[in-house]
């Protein structure tokens, strides 16, 4: 047994058995005492007839109610009827058949239908007659018998139609003391929302039921149960008004009781549960106001105590009082009911799944994000940047190589499961102004190794990190500490302000700390993370964080920019350029960093509005501003590189359909081979991006914008944006005019110099050894370069193998170096179907010659190294197809 | 609209089957769970911390790895907040803000420290772009348990004559 009602709590038969206290060995004993209690009542009834009336119906019949209220588990499993209706389930000789279905949903109808016949008949019939009493009580025994021998569980009697179950039922709602069910061992499930299966939720089962049939009858007997029992109790005796009369009188006492129980619950919103519960005991206060000074008089008569005249009235007070806590936690156990239903409107996983999930999500470093608070369980090995990003942390992200310096955070603690600081991060971070900060890293290139906290907010986090920037401009020195800066030198002009120029203007500064630097630029923004273009497409942030130095980065390096200024004229002989401003700048020497725009292959249409070429920042906007004016559905990209799958996947974030036209027969022809480009081609298709290889545009059709792209085979698509990323074209207008050597780009040294030696050209619109990468690190290496020789300095170039990564979510694509091995190079390939990995390595005598990699980022940063470094991995080339990526160290 | 208060044993309940109709993607096997949730982050919640607030916009699917948490949504007139109903392992969070991207209705505290598994939109288009005829199955199956929970509340709707 067990007391105290723990809101939300619903514990089932078998739940609460588990805490009662009496010996399961009793309940048999106090079975047969019931049962031979129920057989002696009806002896004394045929011996004795005045005396068994009155013990009947005066005495043992009025406790019952109160009991229901009390402790109705104990009832059910003493009730002589429910004995013998389990004696053939606990003997074995039932059939155990199940009730016909008419009845299972209508059995209540039967029960209440007896209990209004049996009781109204009590005032005609039984009170007065002991045989006809004591023909109810055994044709009830035989009854509740024979439904055992038929029916399974209790659903031959107790549960289904045993008049008594109403009344039962209407009481039990929150008992004040629960017995567990004893009866049933096993449930076999006989009766829907059964009591005796889980005592506390069955009233609320039933009157939240969707059927509104079953919830209505249960409603219908709690509205006119006060009528029926100020009838019973009110009414003069049917002999003297006429049994016709009395009957009548009796139903029109039920109908004004259910009017005024529907009339309240039209008029008053309440919880399905509460008003039936509200009837229920004002019925049993009606009840016990006419009965308790019966009760006691009888009893007075039978046992010969009489009571004091004010112990019915401290009786009824006491139900008055038990009746309101008994409300009260009615409402109470309505709202915790409610709250588990909705938990049942809630999805779940099965049990499997869940087991899977947890596996998932074991072994996990914990990370955790600062200002945001944000913890995440990571596996080891990934790295802050991809963490952030699967996390929607605000970071942005541009190179993926620790080049571009978009990323910076504060590691906070856990640096100790950080890989060191590499050169590359160590140039970038003092770009930026971070290299004092021993904090201060780059995400990208943070692969953890165990716990780390890490905060988003480089310039506010503890440290100090604003602060050191001029520290940083001598803390990172250029790599030769010899070179001493060119006195002669006093004025530098940088043409250009994207990575080679700012990283020209940088370098120069830092070698040569007096002479005049002018940084002009025709874009009209500051340098920007030019890799993360595609994103102004289907960002919400514009240009806010695309910005890669902070704003006093000039003026800390008294470097004085021009932005969104072109350059007018030139005149090599006096060393000056006239501005489009009409200033004059004079130099002595004279970095050119002025990139290269789109190629645009002639394509008849192209310009009307609807086609772009994409290079800068702001042909990115435009492109947006476009598409959202003009509610654009259809994009053509033309151009299967790295720059237009980017562009691709931007457009299809922005919600367009969009086509992407490939010349060659796969994706990525410079970075991928066919197997790679077509694990990527299925990625992106699965997205929905359509790709159509080996095809170009013939024509763009368009009224007054672009409607059609009409392909060399003939075919047409709609389009409405068409954007070329064909490759670009290095911006040399100047450098000729200036009669320097030109072929597709301005043609250098391996000191950046061109054929004037007081001019340097870097990054896209420089030519070294016939190639223009077009690169970011190219552009970082050559900007040193050009920008430390231009004050004096004695740096050279040396090409690196080309690192790219595509920047489309959900599928890591890396490529460095070589890709298909050659002549004397051997290749080592992994492929996991099932991961959708592709590891590639080509192998140079023994030494790491460039790789492929498709979903393997843990990966990455071991290949640079290797490729940078150039050990020799002979011995370890057995366990590169291996899966552990620390082979290269 | 049953909530398992019914299941007995061995017997085919209505509340059990209400209960199974709603299981996520109950045929899944462990191999196609692993594709999927290798999509997903990890994310250990604590004792009292908030991990969705009722008018943001972030629109994760959230499963329940193990802990507790407690779901509130505001109520009445001056806005109270009552706690609707829990959540453990295996409940799922967040499909109708997941689905169709507007605010989140409810506020989710643990009341327990456990752990979630979180699913982007965006992680999820990666997911069904590596394989589209999951991410299909995926999408149907939480399509199915919304629309089943609109049935339920169109029927309970009903039944209180609204």
């Amino acid at each position: 047994m067990a007391g105290a009602t723990v809101p939300g709590a619903f514990p089932n038969y078998l739940q609460l058995r588990e805490r009662g206290w009496l010996p399961a060995r009793l309940w048999p004993v106090l079975r047969v005492a019931s049962v031979a209690a129920a057989v002696a009542t009806v002896a004394l009834l045929v011996l004795v007839p005045d005396l068994g009336l009155k013990f009947c119906w005066g005495l043992a019949v009025p406790v019952l109610p109160a009991l229901f209220f009390v402790a109705p588990g104990l009832w059910r499993n003493v009730c002589p009827l429910a004995a013998l209706n389990q004696l053939p389930r606990t003997a074995g000789f039932t059939r155990a058949g199940r009730p016909p279905e008419w009845l299972l949903r209508h059995g209540y109808l039967v029960a209440v239908g007896g209990l209004l016949v049996a009781v109204s008949a009590r005032k005609w019939l039984f009170n007065d007659s002991a045989t006809a009493t004591a023909a109810l009580i055994v044709a009830a025994m035989l009854l509740a018998f024979t439904g055992g021998v038929l029916f399974r569980g209790k659903s031959g009697w107790c549960s289904l139609v045993c008049p008594v179950l109403p009344v039962e039922r209407l009481y039990n709602e929150t008992p004040f003391v629960r017995v567990a069910n004893r009866h049933c061992d096993p449930c076999v499930g006989c009766t829907k929302n059964c009591y005796d299966f889980n005592p506390l939720a069955a009233n609320l089962s039933d009157a939240y039921d969707d059927d509104a049939t079953w919830a209505g009858y249960r409603r219908l007997l709690a509205a006119i149960f006060p009528g029926f029992l100020i009838a019973y109790f009110g009414l003069s005796e049917p002999t003297a008004i006429g049994l016709g009369a009395w009957h009548l009188a009796f139903a029109l006492h039920l109908a004004a009781s259910a009017g005024i129980f529907f009339a309240v619950a039209t008029l008053v919103r309440m919880p399905p549960g509460r008003l039936p519960a509200i009837f229920a005991v004002v019925a049993l206060n009606i009840f016990y106001w006419y009965v308790t000074p019966l009760w006691l008089a009888n009893l007075a008569t039978l046992v010969g105590v009489v009571a004091p005249s004010w112990l019915a009235w401290l009786l009824r007070a006491g139900l008055l009082a038990a009746s309101v806590l008994w409300l009260w936690r009615g409402v109470r156990k309505e709202r915790a009911f409610v709250g588990r239903l909705a938990e049942g409107e809630g999805s779940r996983l099965t049990a499997g799944a869940t087991a899977a999930l947890g596996r998932a999500a074991a072994g996990g470093q914990e990370v955790v994000f600062q200002p945001q608070d944000r913890r995440v369980a990571v596996e080891a090995g990934r790295s802050l940047l991809e963490i952030a990003e699967a996390n929607r942390l605000p970071l942005e992200a541009g190179c993926r190589m620790g080049m571009c310096g978009a990323d910076p955070v504060l590691i906070v603690a856990g640096m100790e499961h950080l890989p060191p600081r590499g050169d590359d991060e160590n140039a970038t971070l003092a770009r930026i102004g971070l290299a004092g900060n021993p904090q201060a890293r780059l995400a990208c290139m943070c692969r953890v190794r165990g716990p780390v906290t890490v905060s988003l907010a480089p310039g506010s986090a503890t440290g100090g990190a604003a602060a050191p920037a001029a520290a940083d401009a001598g803390a990172a020195a250029p790599r030769s500490t010899t070179a001493r800066a060119d006195a002669t030198v006093r004025a530098l002009v940088v043409v250009g302000n994207g990575i080679a120029g700012v990283t020209a203007a940088d370098h120069a500064r830092r070698l040569h700390p007096d002479c005049e630097i002018h940084l002009v630029g025709a874009e009209r923004h500051p340098l920007y993370n030019r890799m993360a273009i595609t994103r102004l497409i289907y960002g919400r942030s514009a240009m806010a964080g695309l910005a890669l130095n902070p704003e006093s980065w000039c003026e800390e390096r008294r470097i004085t920019a021009w932005l969104n200024t072109s350059v007018h004229a030139v005149a090599p002989t006096s060393r000056t350029l006239v501005l489009g401003t009409g200033e004059t700048l004079a130099y002595d020497r004279l970095v050119l960093a002025t990139g290269a725009t789109c190629l645009i292959p002639p394509i008849p249409g192209f310009g009307i509005a609807g086609s772009y070429g994409l290079r800068d920042a702001d042909e990115a906007m435009a492109i947006r501003e476009f598409v959202q004016k003009k509610a654009c559905r259809r994009a053509v990209v033309a151009g299967g590189g790295l720059l237009g799958l980017e562009t691709a996947y931007a457009l299809h974030k922005l919600g367009l359909r969009v086509t992407v036209l490939e010349r060659g027969p796969w994706l990525l022809r410079r970075q991928l081979d066919a197997r790679a480009a077509a694990l990527l081609a299925s990625y992106l298709h699965g997205l929905g991006i359509e790709i159509l290889f080996q095809t170009e545009v013939a024509a763009l059709v368009c009224d007054d914008r672009v409607r059609v792209a009409t392909l060399k085979s003939g075919e047409d698509l709609a389009c409405e944006v068409f954007v070329v990323c064909a490759g670009i074209v290095p911006q040399v207008e100047l450098a000729c005019r200036l009669g320097l050597a030109v072929g597709r780009g301005i043609r250098v040294d391996s000191r950046m110099a061109t054929r004037d030696a007081a001019i340097f050209a870097a990054g896209d619109c420089a030519e070294f050894d016939g190639e223009i990468p077009g690169l970011w690190p190219t552009a970082v290496e050559q900007g040193r370069v050009a920008g430390a020789n231009a004050v004096g300095g004695d740096e050279i170039y040396v090409p690196q193998a080309p690192c790219t990564a595509l920047k489309v979510a959900g599928i890591d694509v890396a490529s460095f170096g070589r890709i298909d091995a050659g002549e004397g190079e051997t290749e080592v390939v992994r492929e996991d179907e099932a991961t959708r990995r592709y590891r590639k390595f080509v192998l140079r005598e023994g030494r790491l010659a460039g790789a492929i990699l498709i979903g393997c980022p843990e990966w990455s940063l071991g290949v640079q190294r290797a490729l940078k470094g150039g050990r020799d991995l002979g011995a370890l080339a057995g366990q590169l197809a291996g899966d552990d990526p620390a082979v290269f160290g | 609209m049953d909530s398992g208060f019914f299941d007995y044993p061995d017997v085919d309940s209505a509340a059990s089957r209400a209960a199974a109709e709603l299981r996520f993607l109950p045929d899944w096997t462990d191999d196609e769970w692993a594709r999927l949730l290798q999509h997903a982050a990890a994310r250990p919640f604590r004792l009292g911390e908030t991990v969705i607030r009722a008018g943001e916009s972030e629109r994760s699917l959230m499963i329940v790895v193990d802990g507790r948490l407690d779901v509130f949504f505001r109520a009445g007139q001056f806005g109270r907040e009552v706690r609707r109903q829990s959540c453990d392992a295996g409940s799922v969070i967040g499909e109708q803000a997941f689905l169709d991207g507007l605010p989140r209705s409810a506020t989710i505290r643990a009341v327990t420290d456990g752990r979630l598994m979180q699913l982007t939109p965006e992680a999820f288009e990666a997911f069904a772009g590596h394989w589209p005829a999951l991410g299909k199955r995926f999408l149907f199956d939480l399509g199915r348990i919304v629309s089943l929970r609109l049935r339920r509340t169109t029927a309970m709707l009903e039944r209180e004559g609204r």
